[in-house]
């Protein structure tokens, strides 16, 4: 027993830095002022065009940028005018503005050798495939799920997998736990989360340490998040495809090096948050219980051939 | 020799085949779960969860109702050990070992005031007095699931527990299967008390 809580607070050391990111915070960009001026506060000041008047209006919600947050994003270091039209410049803003294209990731990062790992091809691809795509064309895009203006890198800039997870389903949650959101994209109803998952044993211990896309995304190979995104009705439903040693999830949230793993814990990264029944054995453990188990029975079986045989020649003489 | 129904009353045989039951399934859907897989065929995943969890309960009411009758009756007597108890068990092991197959007599006899062998005595109180109860607190922690981890160190509290679960699990289960062994070298007799 001892052995076995030594391998836990083993893995319990290891796991606490597993991440180490500091997180980031870029300085704000000088151009951007004139900006976040009105955008990065809740109220602004119009004025009139010969410059007399002037009076105070409280800033539609979706235009207002978060300055701390604009500075933990990973587009934080650019200048407003490097995604958004040059026409910005001029105030009042001209409405037809409101239409100005919006880049996709693949226009600024695609073909660079920096992203190549991320796999955005198989990204792409899989986007394409997904529900999102095929049921909203037109309205859908990247930065539906991914704001630019607060994306961070869920596994990368998050200190623990808790947080990873949590900001990963914020993506999803965004619209999908909230009906405003929910009903510019879709004239359906908005979705009861909680209701929909009651099958789940635990359904809030689900929700809050997997993916929402660990079930609802088919992952394509090479990548770590998968965007397919699957119509509800072909998500995942089957307990053992986590709950087992061959977890899809060690292929993707769990994915790791394996060096916690020498523990002999199998997909061990989770046991930093969590202890999913049948995806986390041990294998020391069950190398002594199963060698003392083979023993008890073999043990057992001498023990009844001495008896049988003891009991025959008693009978017999 | 000891009259049977005054060593294994009514209540204590009813009491004995529940507690054989529910281990046997709580075992059977603790396998079920600790070594999940797509393609096990006993019970699915969620059921041998939802069967665990009651069977866990009512061994819990179980484990109670055991307790209090053996307090207010003789039968909590049997349940005693002592540093002697231990140096006995010592020569029962060694009879089942080697003198039973020598045609050496029972080094020790059933009586009205000793109802089990020593070996017995110690082995049934410890499965009743050490390990069941450390089964049933640690599975009662794990059935709070959501709370515990909730809590900052609930989770290190959960892997405890469930390691030590698993360990007594395994300790129970190799106790069954010797107590069933031991029970059917008498043949029939043994089952006859008891059932």
């Amino acid at each position: 027993m001892k052995r076995n809580l030594l391998f836990l607070l083993g893995i319990v050391f290891l796991t606490q830095f597993s991440f180490s990111q500091k997180p980031r915070n870029h300085p704000l960009v000088a151009e951007n002022g004139e900006c976040l001026r009105c955008h990065g506060q809740t109220v602004y000041t119009a004025h009139s065009t010969d410059g007399r008047k002037q009076t105070k209006r409280p800033m539609s919600q979706a235009c207002i940028i978060a300055i701390p947050g604009y500075q933990k994003a990973i587009h934080g270091s650019l200048k407003c005018i490097d995604c958004h039209a040059e026409g910005y410049k001029n105030t009042p803003h001209s409405p037809d503005l409101q239409f100005e294209s919006v880049y996709t990731c693949t226009d600024c990062h695609e073909g660079t050798k920096k992203f190549k790992r991320f796999h955005l091809d198989s990204i792409v691809a899989g986007y394409d495939k997904s529900v999102h795509a095929k049921a909203m064309a037109k309205t859908f895009s990247c930065w539906k799920c991914h704001n630019p203006h607060t994306y961070v890198n869920a596994f990368s800039d998050q200190t623990d997998l808790k947080s990873a997870i949590t900001v990963s389903n914020a993506a999803c949650l965004d619209c999908h736990n909230n009906a405003v959101k929910y009903k510019l994209l879709t004239n359906k109803p908005a979705d009861n989360l909680i209701k929909e998952h009651v099958w789940l044993k635990h359904p809030e211990l689900h929700l809050k340490n997997i993916r929402c896309v660990d079930c609802h995304a088919k992952l394509a190979s090479g990548t770590f998040t998968p965007h397919e995104i699957l119509p509800a009705q072909d998500a995942i439903r089957k307990c053992t495809a986590c709950h087992s040693q061959n977890s899809i999830l060690a292929n993707s949230l769990l994915k790791s090096d394996k060096k916690s793993d020498l523990l002999g814990f199998s997909n061990s990264k989770s046991l930093e948050y969590a202890f999913i029944m049948g995806a986390n054995r041990n294998i020391w453990l069950n190398i002594i219980s199963g060698s003392l188990f083979a023993l008890l029975l073999v043990g057992l079986f001498i023990h009844l051939i001495f008896t049988l045989r003891y009991r025959k020649l008693h009978k017999n003489g | 020799m000891a009259d049977q129904t005054l060593l294994y009353p009514r209540w204590l045989r009813l009491w004995h085949s529940v507690n054989g039951i529910l281990c046997l399934f709580l075992m059977v859907t603790g396998l079920v779960m600790q070594y999940a897989s797509p393609s096990t065929i006993v019970f699915s995943f969620p059921t041998a969860i939802t069967v665990h969890n009651i069977c866990g309960i009512l061994l819990i009411l179980n484990w109670i109702i055991f307790i209090i009758a053996n307090a207010l009756s003789r039968n909590g007597s049997y349940y005693k050990i002592s540093l002697k108890l231990i140096r006995e068990s010592t020569v029962q092991f060694r009879y089942y070992i080697s003198g039973m197959f020598k045609g050496e007599p029972k080094p020790f006899k059933e009586d009205s005031d000793r109802k089990f062998n020593p070996l017995q005595q110690l082995t049934y109180w410890l499965a009743m007095y050490v390990i069941l109860p450390l089964i049933v607190i640690t599975g009662f922690i794990m059935i709070n699931i959501e709370q515990l981890l909730s809590d900052e160190h609930g989770i290190f509290i959960y892997q405890i527990a469930d390691l030590l679960h698993i360990c007594a699990a395994f300790f129970i289960s190799a106790f069954m299967f010797i107590h069933f062994y031991l029970a059917a070298l008498d043949g029939k007799t043994n089952f006859k008390k008891i059932i």
